[in-house]
């Protein structure tokens, strides 16, 4: 393992090999950053130029811009409510929230350090169990997967802030879109109206730059409050403030982390559920202990810390089941995959030992990736700053602008184009009606999920049964009541025992 | 003024200097249209970017271009089980600019009702390779080999669960298939549907399922790694990456179906265009990079020049679609 790790750093510290790492790094950024262009999009674009690189530097570059991608998603998220994944859709509302209120630099310093935290802890998860996690695998059949799907939504309803029942009709509203397109059971095509593009269902990421993007830009033309004063954002020692507020936080950290490296193991989970469950998790705990003293604008941050730090903690692990068992959890694991294979290399147990090295090269990227993270992550939180001085007015129109490029290029339809246009309203006329938009597009992106593993485990069994009956099952649905009713019945219990709140004394001030 | 008139001299020029150079430009065979291609060619590729269609779209374009010496861009264009590819590759200008990487569902699609666009409204150009169907069992499984689950199915009907995809989809069809050769109804081995290959091989592992209908490449890593073994291969041989696994015919089931891919362009576009396009697949198959691609991916590449291939595309559909007819699972 030792003579493996050397070698893999050798592997590494190789001058262009490194320079491919920061140019990686940099277009990660750019991409992310960007709304409606994703992680995914950035991969797929890379394809062709991996071809002449060796393995080692092609899949370094697809790690390095993966990681990247996925935490600069959460810059437009915050700065603009544009979250750039499903995953940064989870905490958007306090983002958004707090960075309106003068709060970015702090919120976006503890983003940053609690991801990096995350996506190390990711890292030595990775190095330490990957064979152990791949076993997680072997446990899951589509029993579980259903539940630990609806775990996800149901985290989503739970989270909403307000009225839960607008969030839960948001929630329903976004599985109900799920149905469009082919059923893969019968065959059937649903709710497509004769349009071959509609035959795959609603692709979230349209829908998603519509209802956060586009309809954000619609109201903030209807309230003509164009010439607002852009959002103050200072680098100025982001990391430090970053670096304490999470030490504060580490418990959260942590329960984050496992969060992520669990259900990123899960070929098919991966980061969008792990934020949400975490998030949804983080939430339940607050309600157990209130810690006034962590709280900014009456918001506590221990959710989206727990959140970022499993979306960026599952990157490295959901390289498990592509690696051990050659089963790709999600689309860039699956073009990681391609690149192995095409560059000779097989998945599987066996690649431990035969391709050892190169294992041991892929732990350090990871490694490498979420330290540069910090670094790359400040310059692009800098230069995204620059961008919110450009004048509001002309702000929203190249907003609007790539809201349709991002549509368009998702699948090189124009339909998209109409998706997101109409998405747009729908998103409009319910953000004035004070409903959520983040749990639909969850909805949207479970939906399929829970429906194919619900309607595949009746087929296998006919009969309800094994949903209830099996020991993770059973698990999933404990954590499921866990987060439901947990918080409730405890301050229910509270309140009996000791009526008097203490009122908290001081903010963090960051 | 005097502007414009030398800008439209410069443009003159410029393109006179271009057509020049796009005929210099070696071109084999005279007999095809005498400045085709002289601009890029746009690659429709049906699946998600990243997969194996993809992998092999991106390969060939990188020895087509050589052939042609013009750029060949992939665009992908996925969904529908590949039904808004075909749909696009069908309705591109037949020019032989917009040409497309098609795959075996564009024969069952339309029968499926799941398509409007029919397999005569393209021409095959070139086959590249054969994915044939296998059966995937985990390795404790209780069978030896193909007959010993015929066997346990024919006392045990519908006791057994399979998937490899959507309803309807090539795993589902070849298992009808042969369990329709060996006279047992569609519904002696329950087809569970999933989200295709990768999802199939998690259950037959985590033993919700006990049996995959994948190709062999799909298994690929669990084959390799005995967690997975392969009872039968649908194809006419063997598999020469993987030659321990016998064919259903030689196992005495009168049974072979499985996937494919090959370049198709939409119909009516001229025949020396196809035929220009048809050399350039074969040649590019031929490299010794495209080789060396092939067989590190385990993609066996079979070879059909253009009026072979429109005949193999035309019998797939016909069986294909008695089979969909027989089952009654076609959508009205």
């Amino acid at each position: 393992m030792l003579d493996h790790l050397w070698a893999g750093l050798e592997l590494i510290m190789d001058p262009f090999t490194l320079l491919l790492i920061l140019v990686a790094a940099f277009y990660g950024l750019f991409m992310g950053a960007v709304p409606g262009l994703t992680a995914t999009m950035a991969t797929v674009l890379l394809i062709p130029f991996t071809m002449f690189l060796e393995p080692m530097q092609a899949i370094a570059m697809i790690i390095t811009l993966s990681a990247l991608a996925i935490y600069s998603g959460d810059l437009p998220g915050a700065l603009l409510k544009i979250p750039g994944t499903p995953a940064s859709a989870a905490y958007v509302d306090d983002t958004y929230f707090l960075a309106k209120k003068g709060h970015a630099t702090g919120i976006l310093g503890l983003g940053l350090v609690s991801s990096a935290i995350g996506g190390v802890i990711g890292v030595l998860a990775l190095m330490i169990m990957a064979p152990a996690l791949a076993g997680l695998a072997r446990n899951f059949t589509t029993y579980e997967y259903f539940w630990i799907a609806v775990l996800g939504v149901s985290a989503s309803v739970f989270i909403t802030r307000g009225n839960q029942i607008k969030g839960g009709i948001s929630l329903l509203l976004g599985v109900g879109l799920s149905t469009i397109g082919l059923d893969i059971v019968s065959g059937y095509p649903r709710f497509t109206f004769g349009a071959d593009s509609l035959l795959s269902g609603l692709n979230f990421i349209v829908v998603m730059v519509g209802v956060f993007g586009l309809a954000e830009v619609l109201n903030q033309a209807r309230l003509r409050k164009i010439a607002q004063s852009p959002i103050p954002v200072s680098t100025k020692g982001i990391l430090r403030r970053g670096w304490s507020l999470s030490l504060k936080m580490r418990g959260e950290l942590l329960k984050g982390s496992v969060i992520g490296v669990g259900i990123g193991a899960l070929p098919g989970a991966g980061s969008d559920v792990a934020a949400w469950v975490a998030y949804g998790t983080g939430k339940a705990g607050i309600q157990r202990s209130k810690r006034p003293d962590l709280e900014l604008e009456k918001i506590d941050l221990r959710p989206y810390t727990s959140a970022s730090a499993s979306n960026n903690s599952s990157l490295g692990t959901t390289l498990v089941p592509a690696m051990v068992l050659g089963i790709p959890g999600d689309s860039i694991t699956a073009i990681l995959l391609g690149v192995l294979i095409t560059q000779g290399l097989l998945p599987g147990p066996q690649l431990f030992h035969t391709q050892g090295d190169l294992v041991a090269g892929i732990y350090w990227v990871v490694l490498i990736a979420n330290i540069l993270m910090l670094f790359c992550g400040v310059l692009a939180i800098k230069a995204f700053s620059k961008v919110l001085s450009i004048p509001r007015a002309a702000m929203m129109a190249i907003i609007v602008a790539f809201c349709l490029i991002g549509a368009y290029a998702s699948n090189n339809d124009t339909f998209d184009i109409g998706v997101m246009i109409i998405a747009g309203a729908i998103g409009l006329a319910m953000q004035r009606s004070g409903y959520p938009m983040a749990p639909l597009v969850l909805g949207l992106v479970l939906g399929p999920i829970i429906e194919r593993n619900f309607m595949a485990s009746l087929q296998k069994s006919e009969s309800l049964l094994p949903f209830v009956t099996r020991p993770v099952s059973v698990l999933l649905i404990v954590m499921l009541i866990a987060i439901a009713v947990g918080p409730h019945l405890y301050g229910w219990i509270k309140s009996r025992i000791s009526p008097v709140h203490k009122k908290h004394a001081q903010n963090v001030t960051v | 003024m005097i502007k414009i008139p030398r800008l439209a001299v410069a443009a003159v020029t410029g393109s006179v200097l271009l057509s020049m150079a796009a005929c210099a430009t070696p071109s084999s065979g005279d007999s095809t249209e005498p400045d085709y291609p002289n601009r890029p060619i746009t690659l429709i590729q049906p699946f998600s970017a990243g997969g194996g269609t993809d992998a092999i779209a991106r390969a060939l374009a990188v020895e087509m271009e050589e052939s042609l010496g013009v750029p060949v861009n992939i665009e992908v264009r996925e969904g529908g089980g590949g039904a808004i590819g075909f749909s696009a590759m069908a309705n591109g200008k037949a020019d032989g600019y917009t040409i497309g990487l098609a795959t075996g569902e564009i024969t069952t699609l339309a029968h499926l009702g799941q398509m409007t666009t029919t397999p005569d409204q393209i021409v095959g150009v070139a086959q590249v390779n054969a994915y044939p169907t296998a059966i995937v069992v985990a390795a404790d499984a209780p069978w030896e080999n193909v007959n010993d689950l015929i066997e346990d199915v024919r006392s045990k009907p519908g006791a057994f669960t399979a998937s490899g995809g959507a309803r309807g989809n090539l795993g589902d069809l070849g298992r009808a298939g042969m369990l329709d050769t060996v006279g047992l109804p569609e519904t002696a081995i329950k087809w569970v549907a999933t989200d295709g290959a990768a999802p199939t091989l998690q259950e037959v592992l985590a033993g919700g399922l006990d049996l995959a209908f994948t190709s062999l490449p799909e298994a690929r890593a669990l084959l390799e790694s005995g967690d997975v073994r392969a009872l039968a291969v649908f194809a006419e041989d063997r598999d020469p990456l993987r030659p321990e696994v016998p064919t259903l015919k030689e196992e005495g089931i009168d049974w072979a179906s499985g996937g494919w891919r090959g370049i198709v362009v939409p119909a009516g576009t001229s025949e020396a265009v196809i035929e220009r396009l048809d050399a350039a697949t074969k040649e590019a198959l031929e490299t010794a990079k495209y080789k060396e691609f092939a067989e590190t991916t385990g993609s066996t590449v079979v070879y059909r020049e253009n009026v072979e291939f429109q005949t193999f595309i035309g019998e797939q559909e016909k069986l294909f679609g008695s089979l969909i007819t027989k089952l009654g699972i076609a959508v009205d």
